[in-house]
């Protein structure tokens, strides 16, 4: 097992050097280059671009912009010495093993073009608020997912099916920006019980996981959850809503597979009840296909993210990367692409690891 | 389709039905008939009710997106005559203004002409993206799947990486960087990324098809690699590439109206799908909800018929559904 694991993070190196190379690739030949827009922002001063050109190797051939980039390559280096860290070792080492302290390997992936802030620092704040988001929806859609999708297994061609069928299919076919936008209007617009966006209220609410907003939580916790919840109703149940579909469909199938096994006759043929049967035979048997799915979705989660928080001004990374594109801060934009695509691996690899260690029959060597 | 029907009358597939047929007809000689696979699967795709519920969805709105641009042309310099001029917009209203979507706010654009013109340059940039990608799917699923070896490696290497970041980031970012604007740049972009999922199927397909039998056969007789490849491989497979194209075309129709609402697709002045809505989220606020409502409900109906005809293209297409 621990063998399989290492085997598979070893694999997952080339998959990032090669998404990091598109990313950069994409970036790098983006027109006026990626000077341009620092040059012109009036909040950076001319010894930080300096110590920034420096730090990147923006004046440098573009492989080894790529390769300090990463945190392979020492800035001050010289010769082949740019592979060495000032502490004498190989760059790439972490920091406290005596490696570098540049570059995407050590979390250091430059500084926002258009305020200045390390990306660090603006992935920092806006992950756990992402996470909210797509945490509560994550949880409620895998529970709805079962529900309708066992429920539908069971009750198979029922008119219960029917209706979860024909909702799984026209909840497939919804943009999730534009079911965004319609529950804007019904629940915001016309009915007036949700805010139509943001975190927090702007009056008497405090920026989210902010000082005073942990204050507020000791002092009056019943506002400062009501508030989170009634800003987060909408979009999560727009995230819920759309995605919630092909899981269900998806479940149904595994259980129907289930049902037809011969293990499932030969209880029911026991005279075990049929509640049993469902949960404690069918069930834990659908659950090995499901469970690789979910880890297979992350990415829809984060894609679905960009779409719910633009549309709720939603202040998390989703609604960042958006906002950074369109001021071209390519640095935000490969530092939160990078997290994300590190974050897609790493759940892949994680699902892989489950399903062997839930499915018995699977044995990695 | 009276003719087609007249003709199916006389296949004959089981004794039942050929007593039916001698004492039904008794004028007719019995003639027996095969039909090949795509006869077989138009078959099947013809009692598929849903299917063809959703193709005729699908078609209607075809039909929508070629004549509505060429019967009521869009013109973004067209002014509102001014004892017409209102505040937010009219809402829906056949009589005595003829606007059943109603109007937007400021310029007072009839919403149902933006959308008869924006369901064209939409169905043009999905279907294009769908057609390219496919072919450059196909071509590198099939050249990973047969060929192999360090080939397969690397495509697979690469495609995988791809795979690691929502196709959405990297549309975005392209679209961005690289710059866009005409509706032609915006689906090469789209085509360009949007190969991944076809050729890892196609490349699942050739790699149980290689081991086939005749295979091996045409190889004895010394057919060249590609021939084999393109002529013996690829029309076995094309039953799973047909469904998983037909299904792309939606997935490329909610990418594009979802690029263009945040304002990286096409020219904002050329009206999409996706261009109609991103004006219309701030005249929510104000009450103008057909602006935002109708352009969306044009994407799901097409959506929807797309996976209606895709799950019956499905069932149509598999060789071992009974007929």
């Amino acid at each position: 097992m621990t063998r399989y694991i290492i085997r598979r993070l070893i694999g997952a190196i080339p998959t990032l050097f090669v998404i990091s190379v598109v990313i950069y690739g994409i970036v790098l030949l983006s027109p006026g280059g990626p000077t341009a827009r620092f040059e012109q922002n009036p909040k950076i001063t001319a010894a930080a671009l300096e110590a920034f050109k420096h730090r990147w190797g923006l004046d440098q051939p573009w492989f080894v912009q790529y390769c300090r980039w990463v945190g392979v390559c020492n800035p001050d280096g010289q010769g082949l010495g740019v592979f060495i860290s000032n502490h004498g070792l190989p760059n790439f080492l972490p920091g406290f093993l005596g490696g570098g302290d540049n570059g995407v390997l050590h979390l250091d992936m430059g500084i926002s073009s258009t305020t200045g802030t390390p990306v660090m620092d603006v992935i920092a704040e806006r992950f756990p608020r992402t996470l909210v988001l797509a945490g509560t929806s994550l949880v409620l859609w895998m529970v709805l997912a079962f529900i309708t999708g066992v429920t539908a297994a069971v009750k198979r061609y029922s008119k219960v099916d029917g209706a979860i069928t024909v909702f799984n299919y026209v909840a497939y076919s919804f943009p999730t920006f534009w079911l965004g936008l319609l529950l804007i209007i019904i629940f915001s617009a016309q009915l007036g019980w949700f805010p139509a966006g943001g975190m927090w209220d702007s009056r008497n609410g405090q920026i989210f996981a902010s000082q005073a907003w942990w204050d507020a939580l000791f002092r009056d916790p019943l506002f400062t959850i009501g508030d989170l919840v009634r800003h987060l109703t909408l979009p999560v149940v727009t995230l819920v809503a759309v995605s919630v579909a092909g899981d269900s469909r998806f479940i149904r199938a595994a259980m129907i597979d289930a049902l037809r096994q011969d293990f499932v006759r030969t209880a029911r043929a026991k005279g075990v009840s049929e509640r049993r049967v469902v949960f404690r035979h069918a069930l834990r048997n659908a659950l090995l296909p499901v469970v690789t799915n979910i880890g297979l979705e992350i990415p829809f989660l984060f894609a679905g993210a960009i779409a719910t928080e633009t549309v709720f001004s939603w202040p998390g990374m989703g609604a960042q990367f958006i906002t950074s594109i369109g001021q071209y801060d390519y640095p935000v934009v490969m530092g939160i692409s990078v997290i994300t695509a590190v974050l897609v691996v790493a759940s892949n690899l994680l699902a892989d690891v489950v399903y062997a260690i839930v499915d018995p029959r699977i044995s990695y060597g | 389709m009276a003719d087609v029907d007249d003709h199916q009358a006389l296949i004959v597939d089981s004794p039942a039905a050929l007593e039916e047929v001698l004492t039904g007809h008794p004028d007719y000689d019995v003639q027996l008939e095969s039909l090949n696979q795509w006869q077989l699967s138009w078959r099947r795709f013809k009692r598929h009710r849903m299917a063809l519920f959703g193709a005729s969805l699908f078609f209607t709105m075809v039909a929508v997106g070629i004549l509505g641009p060429i019967v009521m042309p869009f013109n973004k310099n067209a002014l509102v005559p001014l004892d017409q001029v209102v505040n937010n917009g009219r809402p829906p209203m056949i009589y005595p203004y003829f606007h059943p979507f109603g109007e937007t706010q400021q310029l007072q654009y009839d919403v149902f002409t933006l959308v008869v013109n924006g369901i064209g340059l939409s169905l043009l940039i999905s279907v294009g993206a769908t057609v390219i990608s496919t072919i450059i799917g196909t071509i590198v699923g099939s050249l990973s799947g047969y060929i192999g070896g360090w080939l397969d490696t690397i495509l697979m290497r690469i495609v995988d990486a791809l795979l690691a970041l929502p196709l959405i980031y990297l549309i975005l970012i392209a679209s961005e960087f690289l710059g866009s604007g005409n509706w032609f740049t915006v689906m090469l972009i789209f085509a360009l990324l949007g190969w991944l999922q076809t050729s890892r199927l196609v490349r699942s397909v050739m790699l149980s098809l290689r081991e086939a039998d005749y295979v091996d056969a045409a190889r004895v007789v010394g057919v060249g690699r590609m021939r084999i490849i393109f002529r013996h491989l690829l029309p076995n497979a094309m039953s799973p590439i047909i469904v998983v194209s037909t299904l792309s075309v939606a997935g490329f129709i909610i990418t594009e109206a979802f690029v263009s609402f945040l304002g990286f697709g096409v020219d904002p002045s050329t009206p999409t799908l996706g261009n109609i809505l991103s004006g219309a989220q701030e005249a929510i606020g104000a009450g103008n909800w057909w602006w935002a409502v109708f352009p969306g409900l044009a994407i799901v109906v097409i959506v929807l018929g797309i996976n209606f005809m895709g799950d019956g293209l499905q069932d149509a297409l598999d060789p071992r559904a009974k007929v």
